[in-house]
């Protein structure tokens, strides 16, 4: 560790977010959190333009053995470092930006429906990311392999699927489904009764609770998602809907399938012509700094919400129930 | 120095003839094997699709590092 230096500055893949009643570091590298009081963070702010003696120099007594020990705090926690060259060192930019129309797309999968004009249209979005979620039912692998074979050389990176499991469903059948189609990222079996197999080198696993159980739990309030990307997401667009479609079974199209308000329908509708009404995008630019709820929380900008929101007087957004 | 000296943590091979290892520094005589699946930039465990928007037979996948939706399932509810 470099002890020498006038200035101490927070490593560029660090980012302090105050909240409250406390304050927090983000480590981008790690993926960590490491909660620290106001007065440090407070103190981190003067640290970028001060150099470190000017400011020990300008405390007394209590508060400069405080401050030897945030400052220690900050080395053995590989927090910060020490520089001549402060200005060198700019923090990380904090624009967000993607080129895509849509990001993600969920998707309940009606084994009746042809889908052969949305994957058209996801295509034309740039989407990245698809979840599809099919139901039980005999023939499900087949009409899903059509829907794939559609999707093969769309600019989709990766396809999550959540098949619910009845008795004909077998490991072998859905080994040959992933390597069939390189776009798969991993296939989950919902509602899976026997005994998990194990062994397998392909990302397919099975788990014993119900669909419904599953896709009706909104994500939970105290995980955190700590990485740079979404990080920068979430501190300029809301990290949710920003981007988002989510199809239901019949084909109505909403910000979030736990949401009551469909606003088009894909089999009647072009997606291009939903996504772009204004009404569908109302929320992509509420990040969470603008949500009273989240407001003086330092984690705001971990959280992972699905709630709807309500646009109040002063022009902010509280959160609704489901 | 007559007694043979091994390095335990590394095997040590050599992919040239003896004729050539003459000419070469002494070095090449202790090279080590590392498998290719090992090394991430030879995207030996990539997995590859298409994209026609991008005129590209080489799109790699890779797993999103943020939630595809709300669902999220740990591993302890396998039981």
């Amino acid at each position: 560790m470099i002890n020498n230096g006038s200035h101490l500055i927070l490593y560029s893949h660090n980012r302090n977010v105050r909240g409250k009643e406390r304050s927090v570091i983000y480590n981008f590298k790690k993926g960590t959190l490491s909660f620290i009081p106001n007065s440090l963070s407070e103190l981190l702010d003067e640290l970028t333009d001060k150099p470190v003696a000017t400011v020990r120099a300008e405390l007394e007594g209590e508060d400069r053995e405080t401050f030897d020990e945030y400052v220690s705090y900050l080395r053995t926690n590989q927090l910060a470092f020490y520089t001549n060259e402060p200005h060198a060192f700019p923090e990380m930019p904090g624009e967000y930006f993607s080129p895509e129309h849509i990001t993600n797309c969920v998707l309940e999968f009606n084994p009746a429906r042809d889908y052969s004009h949305f994957s058209h249209q996801l295509n034309e979005t740039l989407c990245k990311n698809l979840e599809i979620r099919v139901p039980a039912g005999f023939g499900q692998l087949n009409t899903l392999k059509e829907l794939l074979e559609h999707l093969r050389s769309t600019t989709l990176r990766s396809i999550a699927i959540y098949l619910e499991a009845d008795e004909r469903l077998q490991l072998s059948a859905l080994q040959v489904l992933y390597h069939q189609f390189t776009k798969l990222d991993k296939i989950t079996v919902l509602d899976y009764k026997e005994e998990i197999p194990t062994g397998h080198q392909e990302d397919i696993e099975f788990f014993k609770d119900s669909a419904e159980s599953v896709y009706s739990k909104p994500f939970p309030l105290d995980k955190y998602l700590v990485n740079r990307k979404y990080f920068l997401l979430s501190s300029n667009y809301h990290p949710y809907f920003y981007k988002r479609i989510e199809v239901g079974f019949n084909g109505e199209v909403k910000n979030c399938l736990l949401h009551q308000q469909s606003f088009g329908n894909i089999f009647q509708q072009n997606v291009s012509e939903i996504i772009s009404c204004e009404d569908f995008m109302k929320w992509w630019n509420v990040s969470n700094d603008q949500i009273e709820d989240f407001k003086g929380n330092e984690l705001r900008y971990a959280l992972f919400t699905q709630q709807p929101l309500k646009l109040t007087s002063k022009g902010t957004y509280q959160l609704e129930a489901f | 120095m007559s007694e043979e000296q091994t390095n335990p943590s590394a095997a040590y091979v050599t992919i040239f003839e003896e004729e050539f290892l003459q000419k070469l520094p002494v070095f090449y005589r202790y090279m080590i094997l590392t498998e290719t699946s090992s090394i991430g930039e030879m995207y030996a465990h990539t997995r590859f699709s298409k994209s026609a928007a991008h005129f590209s037979k080489e799109y790699i996948q890779y797993t999103p590092v943020n939630p595809y939706s709300n669902i999220l399932l740990e591993e302890k509810e396998h039981d």
